[in-house]
């Protein structure tokens, strides 16, 4: 019976792709795990201080205060959400409104206008963003939001561009030959084609964005960045350390949601 | 049908189309045809509006296209271009079913569509429907291109270069199925071409252009055996002339080549006294025999021994002297090297030899 073996006794049963997949890409199965790890635990720790500070006093022994008294690491991780969602949010829908603006016929003529304003709004440090805003805007939530907003347009509103401009002309040129209107074109063509990159810059904006949330507490907003100063201000690292590595694990997770969101796209390619 | 009334499209100044009066009658397949750039592109567009006329008017049977909202006009007009443009993010089935969906089709209907589709142009349905454009071949693509058009079953049907990209074996085949497919839909087809058999292969009428102006508009019969003057003579020459160099092979124009083994050259030069023939041309080897450089003697003098890509250089035994020619004329050289398995230099083929083949029977 030699040479005779059946084609399926080569196909790998799903168990065994399982395998595979364990030991060629790890980080796909480790990398969600871990995250889900972390999140969970800093939710459960937020939840009941008291481990927190258990916790805390073991990796820091011998400090006085291992909770910020102002407030719940809870209430901190829901201001800095909020800071991050509503700067984000609306930087998200600012840029793409603007990149589809700018590329099409009536609003070329600001393309180069546009990129180069956006590109020197993130040239300016946050802090610099922040103080012009508060004597417009007055202390608190409302600054921080402005300042978080601009910062986070530019990688959106660049992406958005360069994944507009990237769709080949000629599937654009057949979907005006099949008779869609322009503004078909934009959501059946040309958004679709590009929301790879578009999402791509939503992800990068979103993540720095986690990270510059904790300038909004200079100015009294709030957030993961209150604990942090505070513990610089105090020289109690258990608070730095609580603030960074709470903000980390925001960031992480956005950025992994995001990349899986990014990779539910059709991917454009170069050849066809 | 379709009318062309004194019809103009200028470009700053210049006119791409200059004054084209035609009668396109319905049910049948009219080509263009002309050199790069005489217009027949243009005179496409113009018809389903991607382009508006400078002057003149475009009547689809009696209305004036500029009468009609673009987007409508448009829907009720199959549309194929070369490089076919099916949406990338989109399944087969969906890219048929675009313009029933922007006519306001049900999905059950789409898709019942999209399947009878698949079905007359010889792609089966299951195995199809839900590929993405990436994953079909040139050809397949193509014909999904040719389905896509044909899904709201408008009467008219334009075509620019539909099978251009396809290589000469598939074009013929899918030539075929199309004209079959067209004698059981009778639509009335604009199709563009540069390619003269494929013009006569498929084309009731045949539409002659050149610098914007239409030159003939002949049955095939007449424009081949009636040409109306020395332009379309040379151009249906030219062309056949091309088409003949295709039937000859390489292996039967080959000449023994000069070649020198690459060891053999003196301070990167070949010896002075090394004898060569007319076409002034040096080809130089490796110890296997692998084409590696080459050398030109001009006025006495040996030139830089160049290194080159035998695969970029060369042709093959089984290439044709079409091939050959072209590699010739790219080169700007009188020879070009014939190479066996693995890039062996095996001969070579004279631009001498091939104006020869053509002149033998009286072409050109
Ligand atoms: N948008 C444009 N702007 C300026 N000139 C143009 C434009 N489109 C076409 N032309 C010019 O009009 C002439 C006719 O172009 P057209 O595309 O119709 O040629 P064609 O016959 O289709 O050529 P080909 O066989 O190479 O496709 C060319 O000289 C071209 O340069
Ligand atoms: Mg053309």
């Amino acid at each position: 019976m030699m040479g005779m073996s059946s084609p399926s006794q080569h196909k790998l049963s799903a168990r065994e792709r399982f395998r595979v997949r364990m030991i060629m890409g790890s980080a796909d199965v480790v990398g969600p795990v871990l995250l889900v790890m972390g999140v969970v635990t800093l939710l459960w720790l937020a939840a009941n201080p008291s481990q927190l500070e258990a916790v805390l006093r073991m990796m820091f022994p011998g400090r006085r205060g291992y909770l910020y008294e102002r407030a719940s690491l809870m209430t901190l991780l829901g201001e800095h959400l909020v800071l991050v969602a509503v700067s984000g949010s609306a930087a998200a829908v600012v840029g793409i409104s603007l990149g589809v603006l700018v590329t099409r016929s009536v609003g070329r003529d600001f393309l180069g206008i546009v990129r180069d304003l956006s590109s020197l709004a993130q040239t300016f440090p946050p802090v610099a963003v922040l103080a012009l805003a508060v004597p417009a805007l007055g202390f608190g939530f409302k600054p921080a939001v402005v300042a978080l907003f601009v910062y986070s347009i530019l990688p959106v509103l660049n992406n958005t561009i360069s994944g507009l401009e990237a769709v080949p002309p000629d599937i654009v040129e057949a979907s005006r030959g099949m008779g869609m209107t322009p503004v078909q074109i934009l959501f059946f063509t040309e958004l679709p084609v590009a929301a790879r990159v578009i999402i791509a810059g939503v992800r990068t904006s979103v993540v720095i964005n986690i990270g510059t949330a904790t300038i909004g507490a200079v100015v009294g907003a709030g957030g993961l960045g209150a604990i942090i100063i505070s513990g610089l201000v105090r020289d109690n690292y258990a608070l730095v350390f609580t603030g960074a590595v709470s903000a980390a694990v925001l960031a992480f997770s956005a950025d992994w949601c995001f990349a899986r969101l990014e990779g539910s796209f059709y991917i454009a390619r170069s050849d066809r | 049908m379709i009318e062309f009334e004194h019809v103009v499209k200028e470009y700053n100044g210049v006119s791409a189309v200059n004054d084209i009066s035609l009668e396109l009658p319905a049910g049948k397949i009219c080509v263009f045809i002309g050199p790069s750039g005489c217009g027949k592109t243009t005179s496409l567009r113009l018809i389903n509006r991607m382009i508006e006329p400078s002057s003149g008017t475009i009547r689809l049977d009696g209305t004036p296209v500029s009468k009609i909202r673009a987007e409508e006009l448009r829907r009720g007009i199959g549309y194929v271009i070369q490089s076919v443009g099916l949406l990338p993010h989109m399944s087969v089935r969906e890219n048929i079913g675009i313009v029933p969906r922007l006519l306001g089709w049900d999905k059950h209907k789409r898709d019942t569509r999209a399947d009878e589709l698949l079905e007359l142009i010889g792609l089966s349905p299951g195995a199809y429907r839900d590929k993405l454009p990436h994953e079909l071949s040139g050809g397949e693509a193509q014909r999904v291109g040719v389905a896509r058009a044909l899904a709201a079953d408008p009467p008219v049907l334009l075509m620019d270069e539909p099978f251009g990209a396809v290589d000469p074996l598939g074009r013929e085949v899918l030539q075929r199925e199309f004209l079959s497919l067209n004698r059981e839909l009778k639509k009335t087809v604009v199709f563009v071409t540069h390619d003269l058999d494929e013009a006569i292969r498929l084309g009731d009428r045949i539409v002659l252009m050149r610098n914007g102006k239409v030159v003939q508009d002949d049955i095939p019969e007449r424009i081949l055996g009636a040409p109306h003057n020395e332009f379309v003579r040379e151009f249906v020459g030219a062309d056949r002339a091309l088409k003949r160099l295709s039937c000859f092979t390489v292996e039967s124009y080959m000449h023994k080549a000069v070649f020198l083994d690459r060891a053999l050259l003196q301070n990167g030069r070949p010896p002075e006294d090394m004898q060569i023939n007319g076409t002034g041309m040096l080809w130089i080897v490796d110890a296997g025999e692998v084409l590696v450089g080459m050398c030109r003697r001009s006025g006495g003098n040996w030139g830089d021994v160049r290194e080159v890509r035998a695969e970029e250089l060369g042709v093959s035994t089984v290439n044709s002297l079409r091939d050959a020619l072209s590699r010739l004329l790219g080169r700007g050289m009188k020879a070009v090297p014939v190479l066996s398995d693995g890039n062996r230099l095996v001969g070579e083929v004279r631009l001498t030899d091939i104006e020869a083949v053509n002149q033998s029977d009286g072409y050109v």
